[in-house]
């Protein structure tokens, strides 16, 4: 086991409706840095980082062998484990899909959404927090005069980064980011991708993208998926 | 677009502009052969007065209470059944049993009312009769309950269409942040599907104060206002049934055309007033 990574994955496979999508997978991903996986469409990234939230429960027919083991701060966990709570995991594994999925409720309301699922902190802690959040993805001074208007309101890149600051608010320590930037334009492209490498500093971020200019300016390590395999390019 | 290509669209728009004539064809009829008592002033009486054709009265007053009676107990008993089945069937159980569930449930909604009249004379009423009620068993109470197993189907159905119906997207997002499924069904899906359970409510509620045969079989029919649960009691429904055998000329016979006003009436204000509530609640408040 490598002494120095973050995730580590032991004779991963996974298979959908008896097809397999992955096989035997062994990697050690490395802590703070941004893991970029790129390939043809179809060929299972999703279902890649889906795996390490254990989102791919959710759809059923999927079956995924092997070990996944993530070394949170408070010590490695096997995420297959029998004891392990699969919403505690997606609490500390965030998720930021491909098209921005704002919930149908206020800018204010998405962002505490997650704070409301712990049941915890009170109406000023919390709103001081959604405050931080929006800061921290750059979009509070977008938004600050309209926190109580309908999220579904805002343009395409200030709903991904309101998606961002969502995923954030359960101080994750791992961020899954599947093609997060592919319906937007450059000008949000280009914050968004700002955005991901100031997480770097704290963060490990998994990232599917198609764009090999994209996964050159932010990635650490890039892998590709082709033939069930993850192969290494740099 | 072309004749052929334009059938379906003329045949469709027909269809709709038909069943809504039919609609307000229905309230008509009911208009023209009750007008003889509207006209003459006698129709109030009939909504305020008591049945005793011996003393000349023809009032439907006790049907409404006891249709009203009926089927607002039959709701009480229903929705936290139907609600908590359509929990389970929507979100909360596994993806097989899901199914499995849904499968009874449609089961349930097809099988004749007269069957479920039938197992509850032979069950139900019996049980209430020997450890509940007294009496006869035959009165409101039993037919709420059976009324309320009769309802709850076409609420289920409902229900669990307008839980499932929101957006996946949502859903996924929810589930991404660590939602349990009991979460996701409180701040999630219950607010999104709100016009759907009122839409299922009304449903339910319409179907409990049109059944003719439950209240018919297990009510009892008695004329006197009911002023318990436990007290025997006829509907609307059961009256117009009762009394349709009667002489076509006579005030007895008239009086079902303002039974069936009123019943008509009833469930439009019914319908209406849960549309403005819906529309009310699912106004944009920010």
């Amino acid at each position: 086991m490598d002494d120095g990574a973050k995730i580590i994955t032991e004779k991963l496979c996974f298979a959908y409706r008896k097809r397999a999508v992955l096989q035997d997978i062994d990697l050690a991903l490395p802590a703070r840095s941004i893991i970029a996986v790129t390939g043809a469409s179809g060929l299972g990234k999703t279902t890649f980082l889906s795996i390490f939230n254990r989102l791919w429960e959710e759809n059923g027919g999927g079956t995924c062998r092997g070990r996944v083991t993530i070394r949170f701060a408070d010590g490695p966990v096997d995420i297959y484990g029998k004891e392990m709570s699969v919403s505690l995991l997606r609490r500390r594994v965030g998720m930021v899909f491909q098209a921005p999925n704002p919930l149908p409720m206020t800018v204010f309301k998405n962002v505490a959404f997650p704070l409301l699922l712990q049941s915890a902190k009170s109406r000023d802690d919390i709103a001081e927090q959604v405050e931080t959040m929006l800061k921290k993805v750059h979009l509070f001074d977008e938004v600050k005069d309209r926190l109580d208007s309908d999220a579904r309101i805002l343009s395409g890149g200030q709903q991904q980064r309101l998606c961002i600051a969502r995923a954030l608010m359960s101080d994750p320590e791992i961020l899954l980011l599947d093609e997060p930037t592919s319906s937007l334009d450059n000008t949000a492209c280009a914050r968004i991708e700002e955005l991901l490498v100031e997480l770097r500093k704290d963060r490990t971020l998994i990232m599917v993208s198609h764009y090999q200019d994209q996964v050159r300016r932010v990635a650490d390590r890039v892998f590709e998926l082709a033939d069930r395999q993850l192969c290494r390019i740099w | 677009m072309s004749t052929f290509g334009r059938l379906p669209v003329v045949l469709f728009r027909l269809a709709a502009f038909g069943s809504g004539l039919l609609t307000i064809a229905v309230f008509l009829l009911m208009l023209f052969l009750g007008w003889p008592l509207l006209s003459g002033g006698q129709f109030v009486h009939l909504i305020a007065e008591e049945w005793s054709p011996d003393r000349g009265l023809y009032g439907v007053f006790p049907m409404v209470i006891g249709s009203i009676a009926i089927a607002l107990l039959a709701l009480c008993f229903s929705l936290p059944i139907s609600l908590g089945t359509s929990f389970v069937a929507a979100t909360l159980a596994p993806r097989p049993l899901r199914r499995c569930l849904l499968a009874m449930v449609r089961f349930m909604a097809g099988i004749p009312t007269v069957v479920y009249g039938f197992v509850a004379v032979f069950l139900l009423v019996p049980f209430m009769r020997e450890h509940l009620t007294g009496g006869s068993g035959l009165n409101i109470l039993t037919a709420s309950m059976i009324l309320a197993l009769l309802i709850a189907p076409t609420m289920i159905v409902f229900f669990v269409g307008g839980l499932g119906s929101v957006e996946k997207s949502f859903c996924l997002a929810v589930d991404g942040l660590g939602g349990t499924k009991v979460q996701k069904l409180l701040y999630l899906q219950l607010p999104q599907a709100w016009p759907a359970m009122v839409a299922g409510v009304v449903m339910g509620l319409g179907r409990a104060m049109g059944d003719t045969l439950i209240s018919l079989m297990l009510a009892g029919n008695s004329v006197a206002v009911p002023h318990a649960a436990i007290d025997s009691g006829r509907t609307l429904t059961a009256h117009i049934a009762l009394v349709i055998a009667a002489d076509f000329s006579s005030m007895e016979f008239k009086s079902i055309f303002a039974a069936g006003m009123i019943l008509y009436v009833f469930s439009s204000v019914v319908v209406v007033v849960l549309r403005l509530f819906t529309g009310m609640a699912m106004r944009p408040t920010g």
